[in-house]
């Protein structure tokens, strides 16, 4: 269902379209045109013949679904236990919260009011289980698709579903639409009609998925909203009734929030590993901002600076607008932190160097921190990786790949291996005096390099498995200045390749 | 700081100054300078494990008596350096002699690197398994480790520098190294005091690599301890003629509070200490007198690298 229609656009009819079955065909309609008569899935063609005036646009699914995404994270201002069930609908479990909001009623019509104001015709119920209060929420429309969105939201108690659901449509169910087709030819189009009925048969005829939905609906059979966003461990917030313009409140509110975190996690002898500030605006935006940190943080303090690094890294982050009026803290995930005694030796060291990487990270960017690694590889470029700095390895000393094997280049007169490596092997034009000979000359970045002394090839081949790839011969080279560089020819000559290219991959001490 | 459960290992080394707002961080700054001070006292009155232990010094030799000589006992720590190339060509000398001073800087902590997109683009990425060949007997001590370097890039020189102060301010560094490209914009002399500054207060020592700029680089003031200008030099060759050691012209073009100087010099891999680049001042005889047939040597891959030396 569109919003509703601009007020510039008079009274004509709007509709977006989309191609099915060969047509263009409208895909969803608003009120006036239904007023209209207009109906989803009548053909464009069709439609204009009878109201010339109509206002067609393309549908884009792929915006509906941001739009609905950010429509999600927007209900997470009444709680985190939300799932998105596509096309249009959102399933929140309120379970224990609806209380918070002034109870189920104050809460339906808050929901209502907000939406409407950013333009929505939102449908709501509330009841025991979710399959039951979205079949109430489409059963508000009719066949056609056609919004009935007048009339009080159903709020159903639990237990009371059986009632509520019983003159409702079988399709509101999410039945499938071929065995609803099936079951109205039958003269069964209620939920009733087959409730009243003995159920062995329904299952044999048309499946258990049938009676499966049913149960689920009515409470019968345990079922969950399949939450997509874990919920957090702890979590607080601040409600405003005048929204917050000031990014100092912003902050001011953080640190209050963060204290009472901390306060939590202090009781539950826990350090919070993921934080997240959300941060509501009226009109429905959420300013997400989220860090990690290295080692389990409890410390409000150490939070606010957190924060402060990654607020800084921002330009104009926060677009305050129209002002916040829920600014929410929470711990996405924690891990155990006992009440450390402060000890001055490596330990605190250590943990002067992971504040020191979240503090980077924060400001930075958390991609730009990373810790070396040894790739087990031939190849130059993935024999060194790079990782996250979080996972630590737990034995830092003896478990270093690069001591592998120390007799090999212990024993050389020079390292054969580059202190750089270009990300990407640079081509050089390389002339040698044989085609598969060491190189004489060659030209880098417009300059000529004379070679005094090489030592080489180093045959370097790619794994079989990954085939296609070409073998390399790499020399190590000193020109007349004393530079030394690493040098590879790519392909074996006759072999691999009539021409081989030469490329600069190091560069040595 | 308002609360006195406040463990000590806090204090240390977030975004003074550079995050806060006005008078608030100053305030905060002071705070935590205290806080740094109290730290201090209370790892000397401790003395513990990681604690400078008391005959070392505040010099890390380079082990030439005419360089310690000059240098006043060694490199200074707790303090800012500069490295330039003589020439742009010369980045890879820069560069080596930049990780040579990291090495002799070493004391078995850990190292942050910090580089510019730039300069990445430039002068290639710093590739571990080189670095662990010029660590040579460090490695095998583990007192070297490339997985404790700490890796950054950065997008640009004011944010590699902003970084460093971070690093130098961090207790559990030995060394801050930040590769920029172009310091003129970003770096002036009151940028570099402010490093100069953390280093003396944080304890690890500052490097700081322009491998670009070449002998330009020195028009820009700086408040650093000193600078030096590297070239490439000839290697020594080995037995089949390849090329030998990194060797490297050493310009100690600027010396604050002493004199400069010019010498040559090599990096004795194995030892993971400077040597000679005459054969018969030090021991680097014993590289020579490996046997014959070192180039042939069977490697661990021999299915998938050949290697032949050959003397042109």
């Amino acid at each position: 269902m569109l919003p509703h229609a601009d007020p510039d656009a008079g009274a004509r009819p709007l509709v977006t379209t989309c191609e099915e079955r060969g047509a263009l065909r409208l895909a969803a309609i608003d009120r006036i045109a239904d007023q209209r008569g207009l109906r989803a899935g009548l053909a464009l063609a069709d439609a204009r013949a009878r109201h010339p005036d109509l206002i067609a646009l393309a549908d884009d699914p792929a915006a509906d679904r941001a739009l609905m995404g950010r429509l999600a994270d927007w209900t997470r201002r009444y709680t985190p236990l939300l799932a998105q069930d596509p096309p249009d609908a959102l399933v929140l479990d309120m379970t224990g919260a609806a209380h918070l909001f002034g109870g189920e009623e104050a809460l339906l019509a808050d929901i209502r009011s907000r939406l409407r104001a950013m333009g929505f015709t939102p449908r709501l119920a509330i009841a025991g289980t979710p399959e039951a209060a979205a079949a109430l929420t489409r059963a508000k429309r009719d066949k056609a698709g056609v919004d009935k969105a007048d009339g009080p939201d159903p709020i159903i108690a639990s237990g009371a579903e059986e009632a509520a659901l019983r003159p409702l449509p079988l399709r509101a169910l999410r039945v499938a639409s071929d065995t609803c087709d099936a079951l109205e030819r039958l003269g069964l189009s209620r939920v009733e009609d087959i409730l009243l009925r003995p159920r062995a048969p329904f299952a044999a005829r048309f499946g258990a998925d049938l009676i499966a939905r049913i149960d689920a609906a009515l409470g019968r059979m345990r079922s969950s909203i399949g939450a997509q966003i874990e919920a957090p461990a702890y979590l607080t917030e601040r409600r405003f009734f005048e929204p917050i313009l000031a990014a100092e409140d912003v902050a001011r509110t953080l640190e209050r929030l963060a204290e009472e975190l901390c306060s939590m996690l202090t009781r539950h002898g826990e350090g919070a590993t993921r934080l997240e500030y959300m941060l509501f605006r009226v009109d429905g935006a959420v300013r997400r901002i989220s860090l990690q940190a290295g080692r389990p943080v409890r410390d409000p303090d150490r939070i606010m600076l957190l924060f402060r690094e990654k607020l800084a890294g921002f330009h104009d982050a926060l677009d305050i607008g129209h002002g916040f009026d829920l600014a929410r803290l929470t711990a996405v995930t924690v891990a155990r932190l006992d009440q450390a005694s402060p000890r001055l030796d490596g330990r605190a060291r250590g943990q002067a160097l992971a504040q020191l990487i979240d503090t980077l990270a924060a400001r930075l960017g958390e991609e730009r921190v990373r810790i070396p690694v040894a790739g087990d590889a031939h190849l130059p470029e993935e024999a060194a990786r790079l990782r996250r700095p979080y996972a630590r390895p737990s034995a830092r000393s003896s478990s270093s790949p690069w001591l592998a094997a120390p007799s090999h280049w212990l024993a050389a007169a020079a390292p054969d291996r580059p202190i750089r490596l270009f990300d990407q092997p640079e081509p050089i034009e390389a002339l040698a005096g044989v085609p598969d000979g060491p190189p004489l000359r060659f030209r880098w970045r417009r300059v000529l390099h004379e070679t005094a002394a090489y030592e080489g090839p180093e045959r370097i081949a790619p794994p079989w498995w990954r085939g296609g790839r070409l073998t390399r011969d790499y020399f190590r080279v000193e020109d007349r200045e004393g530079r030394r560089f690493w040098l590879f020819r790519h392909g074996l000559y006759a072999r691999e390749t009539q021409s081989p290219r030469w490329y600069l991959h190091g560069v040595f001490g | 700081m308002p609360s006195g459960r406040m463990p000590v290992g806090d204090v240390a080394c977030a975004g003074e100054g550079s995050a806060g707002d006005g008078a608030s961080s100053a305030a905060q700054d002071l705070a935590q300078l205290r806080a740094r001070g109290l730290l201090r006292r209370a790892v000397e009155a401790f003395g513990e494990a990681h604690a400078e232990p008391a005959g070392a010094g505040d010099h890390a030799p380079l082990d030439h008596d005419a360089v310690d000589a000059v240098l006043g006992g060694g490199l200074a720590r707790g303090a800012l350096h500069e490295i330039l190339a003589e020439e742009a060509g010369d980045c890879g000398a820069a560069h080596g002699f930049a990780l040579a001073l990291a090495l002799r800087l070493n004391r078995g902590g850990a190292m942050l690197w910090i580089q510019e997109e730039r300069a990445r683009a430039e002068d290639g990425a710093p590739y571990p398994q080189g670095l662990a060949m010029m660590a040579g007997k460090m490695m095998a001590g583990s007192a070297f480790d490339p997985a404790r370097i700490i890796m950054l890039r950065t997008r640009d020189a004011r944010s590699a520098l902003w970084a460093m102060e971070q690093g130098l301010r961090c207790p559990g560094l030995d060394t801050v190294l930040a590769e920029v490209t172009g310091l003129a914009g970003a770096c002036d002399l009151t940028a570099s005091r402010r490093l100069v500054l953390a280093a003396r207060e944080g304890g690890a020592t500052g490097l700081l690599v322009q491998a670009g700029s070449g002998a330009r680089g020195l028009k820009i003031a700086s408040a650093a301890r000193t600078r030096w200008l590297i070239g490439a030099h000839q290697s020594r060759r080995g037995l089949a003629g390849e090329p030998g050691r990194p060797a490297w012209r050493l310009h100690l073009a600027r010396h604050r509070g002493g004199r400069e100087g010019r010498w040559l010099r090599e990096w004795d891999h194995e030892q993971g200490q400077f040597s000679a680049v005459t054969a018969g001042e030090s021991a680097t005889g014993a590289s020579q007198a490996l046997p014959g047939d070192l180039p042939a040597l069977p490697r661990e891959r021999t299915d998938q690298t050949r290697r032949i030396a050959a003397a042109r």
